[in-house]
């Protein structure tokens, strides 16, 4: 993704090295927040942030880390912790890990998805369930990069993306039958 | 293999987390169990929309729009270190802010918020000229005072070419820091914002174009009012402050200081952001700094319904070595030393103003922001541990004495 050169340059005080570099990460950060933030505004603001912080915390990045995961943690640190205080939440438990699916309706149902309806229903999942979603999906990150991003352990990843992804069916079927959940 | 094991097997398979010999045993099960074999279609189909959910990208460059704030922290850098953390949290909030809230927020002119935009703004320059003087050690707030206080009257005559000759001597980006210089634009809070990490002067002026813009409501009006006779503004222009050369400005302005200061006045008092030092003399007065003061430190839940003087307070607020944060009650003050933070109660009596300490806790970490909640009934603060930002909670205010200190780790844990 960045070069290593071109991190390490910033980190040495080469200002434009590191304009650079936020110039390349600029649409990951941004990404990430639209998608945890559902929300055009927000994730510009998000993202400014996330782009400052970065500038000025480059000298803290140690390379033991991967520079993507360092970013993703940053970005969506800001993204939950100033830009989503107090907004309501499914909670998970309430579409715990029910299985149905034997009517061939739901096939339908499920080809109908509207991608509006997708990031409603991501906007749903609790805080750590859709960054997780949004991480693998938006990031085609691995549970490993994930679990570096938000500092989880990997088992803990693995649990909240399949527990998202069983409730994001139900939060769609919900839409399509019309009773909207949430 | 059991059904619900399949089912996490799906998962993974569909993560790429299966190996060939674990796929065939998983196809093998859903082959022959029909209700496995649904579930996985269905889990195929929303990996594969999720998959396929646009790849957004910002509708114009982020990181063009950041560069005048970039310029800002490395002039702040410059100048000195330690201040300069605090500065991107606020930047970009609060320029939104400036704009929504000058369209939706004009038709308001009460007093009380023409007090407020003119104590913002009063307390951005005072702010601007605390961090000035902050690094030049040993900081009086007296000097800020009266800097602010000459600077009122000897403005104006030289505002356009001083912020102009600034711009020139700014050593590095001199391109983007364009539009922060453009003398037009002095009404804008965005200058006074800009200003105040990149030049002492710029920071003055546009701040006095704003304080005359808004009808001369400044909190320094307010507290001479109040204060009576009792402290006197140091009159006189400065000579430093006309536009120097950027290199010995700092300390001249410093030099200036201490010949104006050797008055009997204790200016120290009149400044917004030492206010809560003050004890009980200026209680009163100092109501409506508090007030601004302590919400504007809080960051809010969303920046785009905070008002304008909050975001500024808050921008401010950070750039500042606050010590003290009174609640707006005036019953508690948070008192902040390097490593610890204490609470005390504040006994009024008539003739002096006692504190008690009711409980301390130590900074573990670096600190970020801290100010009290808007009901009042909370200090929230914000400090950064190995690059983890975590939010505490101090509630004076409940029943628990034993757990005043709570902490609230907002960020990734198992």
């Amino acid at each position: 993704m960045v070069e290593p050169g071109l991190i390490r340059a910033a980190q040495t005080g080469d200002r434009d090295a590191l304009i650079t570099l936020l110039r390349e990460i600029e649409t990951h950060v941004y990404r990430t927040a639209f998608y945890i933030l559902n929300n055009e505004q927000d994730a510009h603001d998000a993202a400014q942030e996330a782009l400052i912080r970065i500038y000025t915390k480059i000298d803290s990045y140690e390379e033991k880390a991967q520079f993507k995961t360092w970013v993703q943690r940053i970005v969506t640190n800001i993204c939950i912790d100033k830009f989503r205080r107090n907004k309501p939440t499914v909670s998970i438990e309430e579409h715990e890990l029910v299985f149905q699916g034997k009517e061939s309706v739901e096939r339908e149902v499920m080809s109908g998805y509207m991608a509006q309806d997708i990031r409603e229903a991501i906007e749903q999942l609790p805080d750590h369930h859709r960054s997780v979603v949004v991480l693998r999906y938006l990031q085609d990150f691995s549970y490993n990069e994930i679990a570096d991003s938000l500092n989880l352990p990997l088992n803990t990843v693995k649990s909240y993306l399949f527990r998202a992804r069983q409730q994001l069916q139900h939060l769609l079927q919900d839409y399509q039958k019309g009773g909207v959940s949430g | 293999m059991k059904c619900p094991e399949v089912i996490e097997w799906m998962h993974r398979y569909i993560d790429g987390d299966l190996n060939e010999e674990e796929s065939n045993v998983l196809f093998q099960h859903v082959r022959t169990c029909s209700d496995c074999a649904e579930e996985f279609e269905m889990l195929k189909m929303l990996s594969a929309r999720l998959e396929d959910l646009p790849k957004v990208t910002p509708s114009y460059s982020l990181v063009d729009s950041i560069l005048p704030q970039l310029d800002a922290i490395d002039r702040a850098r410059r100048e000195e270190g330690s201040t300069v953390e605090m500065i991107p949290g606020m930047i970009p909030a609060a320029s939104n802010d400036n704009e929504l809230s000058r369209k939706s927020r004009r038709p308001q002119t009460s007093r009380r918020k023409r007090t407020y935009v003119g104590g913002a703004l009063g307390l951005a320059a005072a702010l601007i000229l605390g961090v000035f003087i902050y690094q030049y050690e040993p900081f009086t707030m007296s000097d800020a005072e009266i800097a602010i206080s000459s600077n009122e009257e000897s403005t104006s005559n030289d505002t356009g070419s001083a912020a102009a000759d600034k711009a020139e001597s700014t050593t590095a980006a001199q391109d983007t820091s364009t539009p922060s210089t453009d003398s037009s634009n002095v009404g804008d809070n965005n200058k006074a914002e800009e200003a105040g990490s990149q030049e002492l002067q710029e920071a003055q002026e546009g701040t006095n174009q704003e304080l005359s813009d808004s009808g001369g409501g400044s909190m320094f009006d307010n507290d001479k009012a109040t204060d009576g006779g009792d402290k006197k503004i140091p009159a006189t222009s400065e000579p430093s402050l006309s536009p120097v050369n950027s290199g010995d400005k700092s300390a001249k302005q410093y030099d200036a200081a201490p010949d104006v200061n050797s008055g009997p006045d204790s200016n120290a008092q009149q400044l917004p952001p030492v206010n809560n030092k003050g004890t009980g003399t200026n209680a009163d007065a100092g109501n409506n700094q508090d007030k601004s003061t302590e919400s504007g430190a809080v960051p809010s839940d969303n920046p785009l319904e905070g008002p304008v003087e909050d975001t500024l307070m808050m921008g401010f607020a950070r750039f500042t070595d606050i010590h003290e944060w009174t609640s707006p009650d005036g019953k508690y003050i948070v008192d902040k030393q390097k490593e610890l933070l204490s609470l005390y109660q504040i006994n009024e009596n008539t003739e002096s103003t006692e504190r008690m300490l009711i409980s301390e806790v130590p900074i573990d970490g670096e600190w970020v922001i801290g100010g009290w909640s808007e009901d009042g009934k909370e200090f929230l603060y914000e400090i950064v541990k190995d690059g983890v930002p975590t939010i505490h909670t101090i509630t004076p205010y409940e029943d628990r004495p034993k757990s005043i200190f709570t902490e609230k780790k907002r960020i990734y844990r198992e």
